[in-house]
C-alpha cells in the first residue's frame, strides 16, 4: 500500500512541476514523428512514380519544419522559467516598496504583527518568559 | 554560508511561515486579530504551533523509516 502511495505522489510530484515540459516534449516528439512519416511516404511516393522533382525540397522543407519545432519548444520552455523569475522578481521587488511605507507611520492595522517573529532565530515558550521575568 | 545552512534556514522559514499561518487561523478562531494580541502573545502562540508541527513531522518521519523498512503496526 505505502508502496503505490509513493509511487502516486511521486507521479503527483513530477507531473505538476514539470507539466509543461513533459507535454511540450511529448507534442516535439509528436511532431517529428508526424513530419517523419509524411516525408517518408512522400520519398516512397516519388520513388514509385520515378519523379525526382520535389525530392531535395521535401528534405529542405522536413528539416525546416524540424527546426521551428525544436526552436517553439525552446521558446515556450524558457518563456515558463523567465515569467517565473520575471514575477519573483516582481513580488520582492513590490515587498520592498512597501516596507519603507509601513515604516514612515502607515496605519497599525497595515503592520504585520508577525514580522518580529519571523526575524527570529528561536522563539521562546510561555515558560520561557515566564523564567526569564522571575530571573529579572 | 554553506549548502547545509542555506537550506536549514529555508526549512526554518518555511516552517515559521506554516507555524504563523496556523497560529493566524488559531486567533480568528477564538474571535480575535492578531493586532489584539502583544508580540509576547503572538510568539507564544506560534512558538506553540511550530513546535506543533515539529512533532508532527518527526511522527510521520518515522512512519515512513517503518514504511521504508517494511515494518508495520499490524504485523
Amino acid at each position: 500500500m505505502f508502496n503505490k502511495m509513493f509511487r502516486f505522489t511521486a507521479i503527483m510530484y513530477f507531473w505538476k512541476r514539470y507539466r509543461q515540459l513533459i507535454l511540450s516534449t511529448l507534442c516535439l516528439f509528436g511532431v517529428f514523428w508526424l513530419v517523419g512519416t509524411i516525408h517518408s511516404d512522400y520519398v516512397e511516393l516519388s520513388q514509385l512514380e520515378q519523379s525526382n522533382d520535389y525530392l531535395a525540397q521535401s528534405f529542405v522543407i522536413k528539416w525546416l519544419i524540424y527546426l521551428v519545432a525544436v526552436a517553439v519548444y525552446l521558446i515556450v520552455n524558457s518563456r515558463g522559467k523567465l515569467g517565473k523569475r520575471a514575477e519573483k522578481k516582481a513580488e520582492t521587488k513590490t515587498k520592498e516598496k512597501a516596507a519603507p511605507k509601513s515604516e514612515k507611520g502607515a496605519s497599525a492595522s497595515q503592520v504585520d504583527p508577525f514580522s518580529e517573529i519571523r526575524n527570529k532565530d528561536k522563539l521562546r515558550s510561555a515558560a520561557d518568559m515566564v523564567i526569564e521575568k522571575h530571573k529579572k | 554560508m554553506s549548502l547545509q545552512d542555506r537550506l536549514f534556514k529555508r526549512f526554518g522559514s518555511q516552517l515559521r511561515e506554516k507555524a504563523i499561518k496556523r497560529a493566524q487561523t488559531r486567533i480568528v478562531l477564538v474571535g480575535r486579530t492578531a493586532a489584539d494580541l502583544s508580540p509576547e502573545e503572538l510568539e507564544i502562540v506560534v512558538e506553540e504551533e511550530e513546535s506543533k508541527l515539529k512533532e508532527e513531522l518527526r511522527d510521520k518521519g518515522v512512519l515512513l523509516l517503518f514504511a521504508l523498512l517494511g515494518i508495520s503496526w499490524l504485523g
